[in-house]
This record gives C-alpha cells, sequence and structure tokens, in this order.
C-alpha cells in the first residue's frame, strides 16, 4: 500500500490477528443462544461498529474539529483528521445498520422498523454523509474546512440522541447491555459471549486506527496533487503569456516607428 | 432463511465492505503516488519529501 510504513503494517497485522481470533470466539467459542440461536453471533459484529462509529470515530471527527475551530490550534492536521475519521465512521455506522437490519429480520422478522434507535441512527448517517458532501463543496480551503468543522460538531449533537433512544423512548431495540450504568460493574453479558464482545471491540478499534491512519495520509496525498496541479496550471499559463508576448515583442522591433 | 444462513449474510457482509474499502484505499494511493511522481521509496513521508525536494 502506498500510504504503507513499517508501523502501519505491524498495526495492520495486529489488526487482522485480532479480527480472527474475534471471528474464532464469536462462531466457535461461544454458545448458540435459547431463542435467537446462532443469530446472537451478530452481536459481535453490530456492538463493535456501532461503539466504534458512533463513539470513537464521530468523537474524534467533533474534538479535531473543535482543535481547528480553535485559533491556538489551528492547523490542516486538524481538518484532514476530521475528515478521516467521519469516512471511516461512516462506513462503520453503515455497517452498523445493515447487520442490524439482517440480525433484525432474523429476530423481529422484519429489516426495518421506525424504531427511535434505528431512525436515530439513520439520521445520524445521513448526517455524516453530509457533512463528507460540504467538505467536497468548491471553495477556498480554509472556509470550506470551517463550514466542515461547523457541521461536524452539529452532527455530533445525535450521537447522545441515540445513545439515550433507548432511555427516552419505548423502543423494540433493547437497552444497554454493557453500558448499563445501573449494571456497570455487573453486565448482564458474561462468560465467553463477555470475552468475544471485548475482543471484538479491542480488534475493530485496532481496525478504524489503521484505516484512519491511510485514510488520513492519502487525504494528505490529495491535497498535494491538487496543489501540484494548481502549481501545474499556473506554469502553463505563465508560459502561454509569455509565448503571446514574444512576437508582439518582435513586431515592435521590426516598426521603431510605431512606437511613439 | 435459517438464522445461520442470516449469521453467514452479516459476516459475508462485513468482510466484503471491509475488503472492499482497503482496496480502495490501496487503489487511490497507488493513482495518487503515479500523480505525484514518487519512484522512490513509499509512504506519505516520502510524497511530503519529494515535494519539499521540489
Amino acid at each position: 500500500m502506498t500510504t504503507a510504513s513499517r508501523a502501519t503494517r505491524v498495526l495492520g497485522v495486529l489488526a487482522i490477528a485480532s479480527l480472527a481470533l474475534t471471528a474464532w470466539l464469536a462462531l466457535v467459542v461461544s454458545p448458540p443462544d435459547v431463542n435467537q440461536k446462532d443469530a446472537v453471533r451478530l452481536l459481535y459484529l453490530h456492538v463493535p461498529t456501532a461503539w466504534l462509529a458512533m463513539y470513537v470515530s464521530f468523537g474524534v471527527t467533533t474534538l479535531a474539529s473543535i482543535f481547528y475551530l480553535w485559533r491556538r490550534t489551528r492547523s490542516r492536521f486538524w481538518d484532514l483528521a476530521a475528515g478521516a475519521s467521519a469516512e471511516v465512521g461512516v462506513l462503520f455506522i453503515a455497517l452498523t445498520l445493515a447487520i442490524g437490519s439482517i440480525w433484525g429480520r432474523a429476530t423481529w422478522g422484519v429489516w426495518w422498523t421506525w424504531d427511535a434507535r434505528l431512525t436515530s441512527t439513520a439520521v445520524l448517517l445521513v448526517l455524516y454523509l453530509g457533512y463528507l458532501a460540504v467538505r467536497r463543496v468548491p471553495a477556498d480551503p480554509e472556509v470550506r474546512s470551517k463550514r466542515a468543522a461547523i457541521v461536524a460538531i452539529a452532527a455530533f449533537v445525535d450521537v447522545p440522541i441515540v445513545h439515550q433512544s433507548v432511555e427516552w423512548w419505548r423502543t423494540l431495540h433493547q437497552p444497554a447491555s454493557l453500558l448499563d450504568r445501573q449494571r456497570l460493574f455487573d453486565p448482564q453479558i458474561k462468560g465467553t459471549m463477555a470475552l468475544a464482545l471485548v475482543v471484538g471491540v479491542l480488534a475493530f478499534t485496532l481496525l478504524y486506527s489503521w484505516l484512519l491512519i491511510h485514510r488520513f495520509r492519502l487525504a494528505r496525498m490529495e491535497e498535494l496533487a491538487d496543489e501540484r496541479q494548481l502549481a501545474d496550471a499556473l506554469a502553463e499559463r505563465r508560459a502561454e503569456g509569455g509565448e503571446a508576448d514574444a512576437p508582439v515583442q518582435a513586431e515592435d522591433r521590426l516598426a521603431p516607428e510605431a512606437v511613439p | 432463511m435459517t438464522h445461520t444462513g442470516y449469521l453467514v449474510a452479516g459476516y459475508a457482509l462485513t468482510t466484503v465492505a471491509l475488503a472492499a474499502y482497503v482496496a480502495r484505499l490501496r487503489w487511490r494511493g497507488r493513482a495518487l503516488a503515479r500523480v505525484l511522481g514518487r519512484d522512490e521509496g513509499s509512504g506519505p513521508k516520502a510524497a511530503v519529501d519529494t515535494e519539499a525536494r521540489r
């Protein structure tokens, strides 16, 4: 990979190895559920992708956007980091919705329902797709980055709504299994199921870090390519201008009386 | 579809989506590396170094 370095190769190997361990724990070691049978194993994908998208990816995007807007810390680094993290987050939130839909079909009998948790998560996907669209609107780079940072901070308002949706409204979606404040140190999920879930969260966190670094470096390369293209276009225009001037100067030399 | 069928669909979809995203990053990275005209080394650091040398 052209955006690779020794560190990212190590990170990539760790991410793939931990994902393989997650698959083994999820598909072989952990038991099937009494009611959901094998479909319960979708939990080990659904929860980590949701965790990564909502709290980590969009959290990083929001923090990076705040750092970009704050004059003391403003730099291209924060803008590019925000964009890279949002793109990876959109991938994970889309996967969360897709896996959730498949799981919903297996357990509830429907692919989709306008449940508060599902709807607010779909809104979150649309908001961050909008954020990525704002990043592509042609404008002065600084203006575009400021606009995007404001949109990112506004979009993050939906994250606590998604988190609390199962508490605020009567939903088909189950309440929190791990981040339940009343049972934080005594979660409902136990044994190999809990182990598979924790390893899954760690594996997806490594995967996120790996993808984020590559996407960030790619964004930097895109900027360099744009700068190069602009510099080439300006040089071309200057060269064209020079060629246009040359015959006029020659004519002037041939007809000195024309010059006042 | 059985419960196992839904399980396979979920894992297959995740694998394909992640692999497609990684492939896109690789393809775009290589395309940009060609645009930036880097012959030596790899990675963004090399791109930045090449740019600085210019």
